[in-house]
């Protein structure tokens, strides 16, 4: 048996690396995703305050930080016992849409769309977001210009574009300036426009694609994600709906303090990665997925206009429920538009301008979980806490770590389908990162512990066959 | 001097943060046609990867008044194109792992298209000159000024012999600043103990 391994897969956040087992007559065999860090956030934070947690957990990543900031503050919030200011709410989800629009972006233009634009099987050397600003200035324009919008909302609230502190526990710490307001507006519309523009480019290539559609994470799985009481997609608020792969409701409204009821945690022995699954079937067959395309899939409209036609049109052109993974691309856009439209609706809101933004209390709950809809999907932070408020267990699940299952099936269905060992390309591998990729992970978010972490140390004799093994217990 | 106006900066992934170093504009409006763009960046946790960061804070007040803008960052990223097309300089200052502790390295940038990069996360300043003249029709006069560096290990100080470069690298890039023409067309490197050697290109 041969095996090959993509180490490090590119274009993503985090680091990866796939196996890719081959049977002796050059067929796919087998495949397995490894994430080979380990991060540790849960066990040293205990004793840490828990009205620190955002600031800590926000250095979780460099990319996300704001949604790790949300989640923290909610849970926080949930240990204070308080609701929180509707200006403080209104301003968080602004914070909120401006994230999804500059990761958004970041995801489409800067990481993807080198494989769409230049071509799966183009030179790697130059399939990169360079190569992109060589072969299509404009499309590079409109993502450069895209992100930078979304970072300056983040910037303009928070002050901070990276790690900001600004959202803590209780609500926000400064109110909103009517200049940073005005000048957030001026720029919505350039930005909707933006995105109207790459979903026309976009729409008009995915004929191109109909292979990679149709084996890119093309098969049957649940879905979950945040909605609010109407069935509307929801990014902040809300609670979790889970859709079976025919698109049943199969549990709705899942409030975040019961999370515990629905989603397991698994470890696998080859991966830091753990591995949620929906409980009430189990483990593995429990695989669902979440995101973009998960949650165009479980919403019944998303609330604004532009967006609204696009999702109407997105499931007209591809179904009620959309199974394949190589549209996450898609729903991403239309994500992105419904953030900056969202954004909008909040700060025409006279309520952004207002100045109680922050409610104060002690610990009044020994146990808070913060839940909201990071660019990626749910992000759950579930603290514990002593009578002092420091904390004593912390649980983290991470978007990427839902999809943890639904990647490993999809980079499976992707090999088996394009890899030939006997006749081995580059694009047949580029294709297994691609599939990654379209689920827009980040490694360096997700990895975080269930219980033992897992470590297996085999040692193989040269031609591979395992002559020890040593497993963590 | 002005403190940062988010507009004005562009930063990456990684995380850029400010980490209690400000961005700062050192320029009195908000023009698009800032003069001189200066971009330290580098890890600020990581002793001598910050040190980009320590000069823009002391070249932020020492062009207090100067039609420049100073920028801090962990990486340099594709974004930073727009910015650089915008203005007539800039200068970029780093960390360099080669080199005796503290000597300073100096040498003009000029557009080049690099050959690949697998990660897209970063660019260097060539690159990025060239995607400013490809995107946006324009870049800027540039150079950039390193330091080696002694250590690379968790802290947020610099060693003492990078942060006894500081005040040299501070000074060389407010002459450069202030002259009418520079002269970017050659690399110079300064032994830690002073004694530049300058080299024509």
């Amino acid at each position: 048996m041969k095996k090959i391994t993509i180490d490090a897969v590119t274009r993503i956040e985090g680091h990866a690396k796939i196996t890719i087992q081959l049977d002796d007559s050059g067929n796919v065999a087998g495949t397995q995703l490894h994430i080979t860090q380990v991060r540790g956030f849960e066990k040293f934070t205990e004793g840490r305050p828990y009205y620190e947690m955002p600031s800590i957990t926000a250095r979780i990543c460099g990319i996300c930080p704001v949604s790790h900031l949300l989640a923290s503050s909610k849970a926080c919030d949930a240990i204070m016992s308080v609701r929180i200011p509707d200006t403080a709410a209104v301003l968080r989800e602004v914070l909120h849409c401006g994230q999804f629009v500059q990761s958004h972006a970041l995801s489409f233009f800067h990481l993807s769309s080198p494989d769409l634009l230049l071509g799966m099987d183009s030179d790697p050397a130059r399939r990169n977001v360079l190569g992109v600003l060589e072969k299509f200035p404009d499309i590079a324009r409109d993502g450069i210009a895209l992100r930078k919008f979304g970072q300056q909302v983040i910037e303009g609230l928070a002050k901070e574009r990276i790690h900001p502190s600004w959202t803590v526990p209780g609500g926000v710490n400064a109110p909103l300036d009517p200049a940073v307001r005005d000048r957030i507006l001026a720029g919505i519309p350039d930005a909707k426009a933006t995105l109207r523009r790459t979903l026309k480019f976009f729409k008009g290539v995915l004929d191109q694609f109909k292979e990679e559609v149709e084996f890119f994470g093309n098969a049957p799985s649940m879905y979950a994600g945040l909605v609010d009481g109407a069935g509307k997609l929801q990014h902040y608020e809300g609670g979790i709906r889970f859709k079976d792969a025919d698109g049943k409701i199969v549990a709705d409204h899942i409030a975040a303090r019961d999370y515990r009821n629905f989603i397991g945690e698994a470890t696998l022995p080859t991966s830091y990665l753990k591995a949620p699954y929906y409980k009430p079937v189990g483990f593995p067959d429990g695989v669902y997925r979440v995101g973009p395309l998960a949650r165009l899939n479980v919403a019944r409209s998303c609330g604004t206009p532009q967006a609204d036609a696009e999702f109407n049109e997105f499931h007209q052109r591809l179904g009620k429920i959309v199974p394949s993974s190589f549209h996450y691309h898609y729903a991403r856009l239309i994500e992105a538009l419904y953030g900056a439209e969202r954004m909008e609706v909040l700060l025409n809101d006279p309520v952004a301008l207002g100045k109680q933004i922050r409610a104060h209390a002690g610990v009044n709950n020994l146990e808070g979980v913060g839940m909201i809809e990071a660019p990626r999907g749910i992000l759950i932070h579930h603290y514990k806490v002593n009578e002092e408020g420091a904390i004593t267990w912390a649980n983290l699940i991470v978007a990427t770590g839902h999809n943890n299952l639904a990647i490993n099936r999809s980079i499976d269905q992707v090999a088996r389908h394009y890899v030939d060992g006997k006749h081995l390309k580059e694009g047949m591998l580029n294709r297994c990162s691609a599939i990654v990729r379209a689920y827009d992970p980040c490694f360096s978010c997700s990895t975080h512990a269930s219980g033992q972490v897992p470590l297996r140390i085999q040692l193989l004799a040269p031609e591979g066959a395992v002559l020890d093994e040593l497993r963590s217990q | 001097m002005k403190k940062v106006d988010s507009e004005r900066c562009t930063r990456n992934r990684g995380g850029c943060e400010h980490n209690g170093g400000p961005l700062f504009i050192v320029h009195s409006s908000m023009s698009t046609e800032v003069r001189t763009l200066i971009v330290g960046y580098g890890n600020p946790l990581r002793s001598d990867d910050g040190f980009g960061w320590h000069a823009g804070r002391m070249l932020a007040q020492a062009l207090a008044g100067q039609d420049a803008e100073v920028m801090t960052c962990h990486q340099l990223t594709p974004e930073l194109a727009e910015s650089l097309s915008q203005c007539g300089r800039a200068v970029f200052i780093d960390a360099d792992v080669e080199g005796e502790p503290g000597a300073i390295h100096r040498r003009s940038i000029v557009p080049e298209v690099p050959p690949s990069s697998a990660f897209t996360h970063t660019c260097n300043p060539s690159g990025l000159l060239a995607s400013a003249q490809h995107l946006y029709g324009h870049h800027p006069v540039s150079m950039a000024i390193t330091v080696s560096a002694q250590s690379f290990e968790f802290g947020d100080t610099l060693s003492p012999a990078v942060s006894a470069a500081l005040p040299e690298v501070v000074d060389q890039v407010c002459q450069w600043v202030r002259l009418k023409e520079p002269n970017s067309s050659r690399v110079e490197s300064t032994s830690p103990r002073g004694n530049p050697s300058f080299v024509d290109v």
